[in-house]
């Protein structure tokens, strides 16, 4: 079963020999993937950015590594999503959450209330959702992104859209 | 609210990397650090050999190499030509196997065909799959999974996701991967249209999908070990509403192997077509290159500069490094080269392509893009290289004289001329820059430009002319004094000139990771400075209370009045 683009698999191979260019491609088409669940994850911009600039340098060191079970960007954005954890984790208690803007606020009132309600989400369920709905990415790639069942990827996301209905009420149909 | 509702709701809300973070990364991609990497040849003998893992420990074991500089490769074009060659002359079937057997160690199936039934009105087929091997990735264990992908001859009249499925293997019975409750089919809807599978490609989480047209169920079943040695029966059986349907299928080692071939000559194909261009690409460079062989050594590591070469848009220099010992931290020493200077004109490095050759050198190739023509220089010039090295970086500076004219390359004599010679080309660039045509930054950090409006300071920074757009921006600082409890988040402003919007927003961000110390660039057009001119910048302001709610959101306006000598030669 060929998941991997054929030149994709050239690009691994290129950069697995050391081809900055090839790994810097890789990167570059999935770099917004990469940055959006960095911020599922930190719900800050500047320790998203910090995530996915670590998780990159990771994936370059284990790049010899990488199985070609997955597509590049699953395997890279598996990588970000820890240094992302990490950074949480590194994160000094009195600068959690109180300190910082959840979401990157916008002129635009209702984008900065739905990434606020996003980022109130639990975060297993907060990944799934701006995987699934941000990224465009299908169930069966987040599953083998966060390495979860298909089906709990599923009633993951069901959890979401309920939460989410609540939290937006304001923009219910009309 | 609608799923769909809520769908377009999330879309327009997705995050996005404005233009200077995604220049922050591109710089990082730019300058990543060289990782020692197994090359071909080693490939090549751990495939002949089978002792990876006896290989793998004696080179990490072996000491580090001691050599002179002489000794480092000089002619990297040529070097890489030769080892695509190396490459190159390896029999077809070699280069096959070798590619065959990574993807092999990957995961292993192949497609099926006939492997059929029908259900509810429609034919549902297992088409495809396949079965990863158990890897460790850091902390965790990943078991083995099979694969398989079913397609739908027409839209079905039942939604896949409500179907149990199960794998019959050796014996054993495999549940699909599914959450326990299976709580979404509470949830779940019939979707029994192509336009309703297409409305709903994301809206509705779901293990089926629509692909260019054809339904597509995606299955997996955590497995237990299994060999794959032999042809072995399974079925795959669906339940729905008391309803089954089974779908008989063999695994063929052969038909897998031989899959596995036709993916392995594919990739050797494309392979071939970039060593093609790569080497083609190699030839030109190595043509037109100017020999140097400038060495240095310093306390840990031996370089040396071996070419430059103008070809197109880009300038390239080769480097070759060889590092004495490892990174403290095990990892990887860092060898970079950020710019070159040609007569205090400087050049800035934006991609490079390293390898690492199998005596343990980095042969790396440094592209910049040339600012003068080099193609037309006479006479001598200064020319001033800045390399990294080292984990924690450290900077070696190299100055050496050429002549375009005889292509002879003058080095400093001593450590102090060399001081001196670098020197003289950090005047050279200071002169340049400041007589640039093209780039001037006027310092407005003395002239207290500084206002501040309900707690809210601006004070304005520098103005920075680019005379090829005729465009000027202004950098200015934002400081908040924040209430008790309250936290400012500043928004994206605008920029006006005598009351007219510039028609671009300011750009924002975080100067010293404190959110009430933004550094703000406003572009404004330069053409429009006249003797007094009105700038000013209107700044959005939202705060926060202690509970992470928004408790406000404000516009601060400011208005200065600039004279044009401030910001004009």
């Amino acid at each position: 079963m060929q998941y991997t683009e054929k030149t994709e698999i050239c690009l691994v191979q290129k950069a697995a020999t050391g081809d900055e260019a090839a790994f810097a491609e890789l990167v570059r088409a999935c770099q917004s993937t990469l940055y959006a669940v960095a911020m599922a994850v930190t719900r800050n911009h500047q320790d998203a950015l910090d995530a996915v600039q670590e998780g990159i340098l990771k994936g370059w060191r284990k790049l010899p590594s990488f199985r070609a079970e997955s597509q590049f960007s699953t395997w890279m954005t598996r990588i970000v999503i820890r240094s992302a954890l990490d950074i949480n984790r590194r994160r000094k208690p009195s600068s959690e959450l109180t300190d910082d803007i959840p979401g990157r606020m916008n002129h635009n009132d209702v984008k900065m209330d739905v990434r606020r309600a996003v980022e109130g989400l639990e975060e297993k369920i907060r990944l799934c959702t701006v995987l699934f709905y941000f990224e465009d990415m299908p169930v069966h790639e987040i599953a083998k992104v966060l390495g979860i069942r298909q089906g709990t990827v599923k009633s993951r996301l069901f959890r979401a859209q309920a939460q989410l209905k609540e939290l937006l009420e304001d923009y219910r149909d009309d | 609210m609608t799923n769909k509702k809520l769908y377009a709701l999330l879309q327009g809300a997705r995050y996005e990397l404005d233009a200077r973070d995604a220049k922050q990364i591109e710089q990082m991609l730019n300058t990543l650090p060289k990782v020692k990497r197994r090359t071909m040849r080693e490939k090549i003998t751990l495939m002949a050999t089978a002792a990876a893992a006896t290989l793998v420990i004696l080179v990490l074991a072996a000491p580090p190499i001691v050599r002179a500089v002489e000794a480092l490769v000089t002619r990297i074009f040529d070097d890489r030509i030769e080892r695509i060659e190396e490459y190159t002359s390896l029999t077809e079937n070699e280069k096959i196997q070798l590619e065959a057997d990574q993807l092999a160690a990957q995961s292993r199936g192949h497609t099926l065909t006939g492997a059929s039934v029908e259900f509810e009105g429609t034919t549902i087929e297992l088409t495809d799959f396949d079965v990863t091997a158990p890897y460790t990735s850091g902390d965790e264990t990943y078991s083995p999974e099979l694969r398989v992908i079913l397609t739908y001859a027409s839209i079905p009249s039942f939604d896949p996701n409500y179907v149990d499925f199960t794998l019959e293997l050796n014996g054993k019975t495999y549940q699909m991967e599914a959450d326990d409750a299976l709580d979404y089919r509470a949830e779940g809807k019939v979707i029994t249209t192509y336009d309703g599978w297409h409305e709903n490609k994301y809206s509705w989480p779901s293990n089926t999908v629509l692909e260019e047209d054809v339904l597509k169920t995606y299955l997996g079943f955590p497995i237990d070990f299994w060999a794959m040695d032999a042809k072995t029966e399974l079925t795959l059986t669906g339940t729905l509403d008391g309803k089954s349907f089974s779908i008989p299928f063999q695994f063929d080692p052969e038909r897998a192997d031989a899959e596995n071939l036709t993916r392995a000559r594919e990739s050797v194909e494309i392979q071939a077509k970039m060593n093609a261009e790569d080497k083609k690409k190699y030839e030109q460079y190595a043509e037109k290159a100017i020999p140097l062989d400038i060495g240095r050594s310093t306390r840990d590591t031996d370089f040396l500069i071996g070419e430059l070469s103008v070809t197109g848009n880009n300038l390239f220099l080769t480097a070759s490094f060889d590092p004495r010992s490892e990174a403290e931290d095990g990892g990887f020493m860092g060898y970079w080269i950020e710019r070159i200077a040609i007569d205090g004109k400087v050049m800035s490095c934006h991609g490079a392509n390293s390898d690492e050759r199998d005596d343990g050198q980095y042969a790396t190739i440094f592209e910049f893009t040339p600012n003068t023509d080099i193609g037309a220089m006479t006479g001598e010039s200064l020319i001033t290289i800045d390399v990294e090295l080292g984990s924690i970086v450290r900077m070696a500076r190299v100055a050496f004289r050429y002549d375009w004219d005889n292509g002879s390359v003058t080095e400093p004599t001593n450590e102090n001329e060399e001081s001196a010679w670098i020197a003289e080309s950090d005047a050279l660039t200071k002169a340049f820059e400041e007589a640039s045509p093209i780039r001037r930054t006027f310092d407005l950090s003395q002239m207290n430009l500084s206002q501040t409006i309900d707690g809210v300071t601006i004070t304005l920074k520098e103005a920075i002319v680019d005379r090829s757009t005729e465009q000027m921006r202004i950098e200015l600082d934002t400081v908040f004094d924040r209430g008790a409890g309250l936290r400012p988040y500043m928004k994206d402003g605008t920029g006006t000139i005598d009351g007219k919007s510039s028609g671009i927003e300011g750009i924002s961000w975080s100067a010293d990771d404190i959110i009430d110390h933004v550094s703000y660039y406003l572009p404004v057009h330069y053409s429009e400075i006249g003797e007094e001119t009105e700038i000013g910048f209107t700044i959005p302001i939202a705060l926060f209370d202690d509970k992470d709610k928004l408790a406000g959101e404000n516009e601060y306006s400011f208005r200065f009045t600039l004279e044009d000598a401030i910001v004009k030669d």
